[in-house]
């Protein structure tokens, strides 16, 4: 029996995250009442869940949820201090795969607790946030976005084909998400796999087969657009990179730094509509879109993230979306 | 003269007023256009200059010029009160906690302590005690030397991690203490200047910064004096240290009633456009001048003379106002007039 609506707001994101305290101080200054729960914390672990937990349980009842930032499951060897017997060797044989099992184990109750939380406005709702981005790449195409030719391949014989097809050069990218990870002490260095280009000499010298991999062709890029979108608009920036011509002139006098520049950017509006359309498909309510204007006027679509900065769009282009997303999560619409 | 303020490199670029009003021109016309409404009279100027914006990074050509609209200037701030000012003497007769717990209900961000007489760093550690679970994001201590250690002093920083910064004034030779490693990266500045009571932030080119929200601000608010608070060494509130007007002494009035309060707020809203002066001059959208501003026949004046002079773009060096703030500071002479 539901007793009455729920007053609170959930956020969850991570410490140290400056865009959610400036949500935070919005949703106060809004008179709104809300739990923030840091996924990085241990105090997430420390939650104990009984099954089943109905949709009525109080606890998990809330006027809104925001999916700020979900962080990732730590990477450690699970393994280390536990007290093993006999089995120990056959465990330690196989560690990878142990400590494969004890993540899935995790993440299995993760995904359960997460969307165990029950609110009439989510943004956005958890099972949308794990995307799949070929999923998203075939279903924007399917709608009309323009779509760089894509290509996932084990052969070099079919990348060969592929590259003859794409007059700018070819792009490697991660099939999933980006990898990274940490050097060891005491410098941590950090390595990246970053989106690549892969030029006709890599090629010449891969071998016949490879493991699946995803090829893009390569746009001649005039600038980035980046598109916050927010329960059905969109906020863009346009983002001139460095190495663009335009901007990679004499900075003799003047020369402090070369950032990208930024301004603030209005896509077209048949644009606007396909964007919603496709979020509206994807089960999103918000979401970082990145886009390529080509400088033979095509606007590509790239790629959505679920859980993109807003931050770094707002501020430059001083769209106040840290007060929209406030607005939203506590009366529904924005300001 | 105009000012192109470059927010992403964090520079100025001073330019001549013409360019300034042509640039202001440029989301409504053309270059052709523009060069029209000047009769074609500097059309050379005029692409010299425009080529010469390109070449620094901070225009480009379009011929889309729709898809990139202006910055919109609006402003809002989810605090009642971004930042305070506090000064702290021996004599002071006020609870520097209960300040501080004021403060943390209104939501303020950061919070500025000037310690003007010698405290230890056990009394600082004690009075700051309430900031530690506030809201409070960042905490500047400005502490008057008392031979304490350095590492006594790195104590403050371990115990309190919202200071980020950390100056001992009056302290002889200027000189930098970096922290050890893996404590923290607040190092402590000494300086040989003393923190005086009342002294004000006074317009200085080198600290204006151009980013988007200040100059969002600057349209509508004083950025000087905006949703800031200060209470001076005897404990009045007031909107700045240095100003006339107080609104109670905060043992008896609470600071939300005070920056509630109408006339309180005023201050806020003066902003340079309206200022006799300020309204001319290229900085007005960055000043940092916490001036307290007087109106006189209808118009507006910053109290404080500015070192600036926006009709001969000149700085002076020895103003007048040094002389006198001299001489204001030697009690014989001049006293505490503020009461
Ligand atoms: S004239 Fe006014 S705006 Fe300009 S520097 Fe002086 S106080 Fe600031």
């Amino acid at each position: 029996m539901y007793s009455q609506a729920p007053k609170k707001h959930l956020v969850f994101s991570t410490a140290y995250d400056p865009s959610t305290d400036q949500v935070l101080d919005w949703m106060a200054a809004m008179g709104g009442q809300f739990i923030r729960k840091n996924t990085n914390d241990q105090y997430i672990e420390r939650e104990d869940t009984v099954l089943p937990v109905s949709a009525q349980a109080e606890d998990r009842r809330y006027a809104s949820i925001w999916f700020r930032k979900i962080s990732g499951l730590p990477r450690q060897d699970w393994l280390s201090g536990v007290h093993l017997s006999e089995a120990a060797e056959a465990f330690q044989a196989n560690l990878p795969y142990f400590n494969q099992y004890v993540e899935r184990e995790r993440k299995t109750f993760y995904d359960f607790y997460y969307q165990s939380f029950q609110a009439g406005r989510i943004l956005s709702p958890y099972e949308a946030i794990r995307l799949n981005k070929l999923v998203v790449l075939n279903l924007a195409a399917s709608i009309g976005l323009d779509v760089p030719k894509t290509l996932i391949t084990k052969r070099r014989k079919i990348l060969e084909r592929f590259r003859a097809e794409c007059p700018e050069g070819v792009i490697n990218k991660s099939i999933s998400e980006h990898l990274f990870f940490d050097g060891p002490a005491p410098d941590i260095k950090r390595y990246a796999n970053y989106t690549e280009e892969i030029t006709d000499r890599m090629i010449r010298t891969m071998p016949e087969t490879f493991d699946l991999s995803l090829f893009q062709e390569k746009l001649d890029k005039d600038f980035e657009i980046r598109t916050f979108y927010l329960e059905g608009r969109c906020h863009s920036m346009a983002i001139f990179s460095q190495d663009n011509e335009r901007t990679s002139l004499d900075f003799r006098r003047y020369d402090k730094s070369n950032p990208n520049r930024l301004a603030n950017f209005s896509l077209p509006g048949a644009h606007e509509a396909l964007i919603a359309r496709l979020m509206g498909l994807l089960g999103l309510n918000t979401g970082s879109l990145d886009l390529i204007q080509t400088r033979n006027g095509r606007m590509a679509f790239l790629e959505v993230n679920p859980a993109g900065q807003f931050g770094m769009v707002s501020v430059p282009c001083n769209y106040g979306l840290e007060k929209q997303i406030a607005s939203y999560l506590i009366n529904g619409n924005e300001s | 003269m105009g000012l192109i303020c470059d927010v992403q490199r964090k520079e100025l670029l001073h330019i001549p007023s013409l360019l300034a009003e042509v640039l202001e021109k440029i989301y409504q016309y053309s270059v052709e256009e523009i060069k029209d409404v000047y009769d074609h009279q500097y059309d050379k100027g005029i692409d010299a200059y425009l080529a010469k914006l390109v070449e620094l990074g901070v225009g480009f050509y379009t011929h889309n010029p729709e898809a990139f609209p202006a910055v919109e200037l609006s402003w809002g701030s989810p605090l009642e009160v971004y930042a305070a000012v506090i000064e702290v003497e021996s004599v002071s007769n006020y609870d520097v906690g209960d300040v501080i717990r004021q403060l943390d209900d209104l939501g303020c961000a950061g919070l500025q302590v000037r310690f003007l007489e010698p405290f230890s760093v056990e009394d600082i550690c004690r009075m700051l005690q309430p900031a530690k679970d506030s809201r409070l994001k960042f905490i500047e201590l400005y502490i008057r030397e008392n031979g304490e250690l350095e590492e006594q002093l790195f104590r403050i920083v371990k115990e309190n991690r919202r200071v980020t910064t950390l100056v001992v004034h009056s302290a002889g030779e200027p000189r930098i203490v970096f922290p050890e490693k893996n404590a923290g990266s607040v190092n402590i500045v000494y300086t040989g200047q003393p923190v005086r009571r009342g002294q004000p932030d006074m317009a200085r080119l080198e600290n204006f910064v151009a980013s988007t929200p200040i100059l969002a601000e600057a349209r509508h608010f004083n950025i000087a004096l905006n949703r800031k608070v200060c209470i001076d060494a005897e404990g009045f509130i007031r909107n700045y240290v240095s100003h006339e007007a107080h609104f109670g002494h905060v043992s008896q009035a609470s600071i939300r009633a005070a920056v509630e309060s109408p006339a309180f707020r005023e201050k806020w809203r003066l902003h340079n456009d309206l200022i006799e002066q300020c309204r001319d001059c290229q900085y007005r959208y960055l000043c940092l001048s916490n001036s307290d501003v007087v109106e006189n026949g209808g118009k507006y004046h910053k109290k404080e003379i500015c070192d600036f002079d926006p009709y001969t773009n000149t700085w002076h060096k020895q103003t007048l106002r040094d002389q006198l703030r001299g001489d204001a500071q030697n009690p014989a002479l001049a006293g505490d007039k503020r009461e």
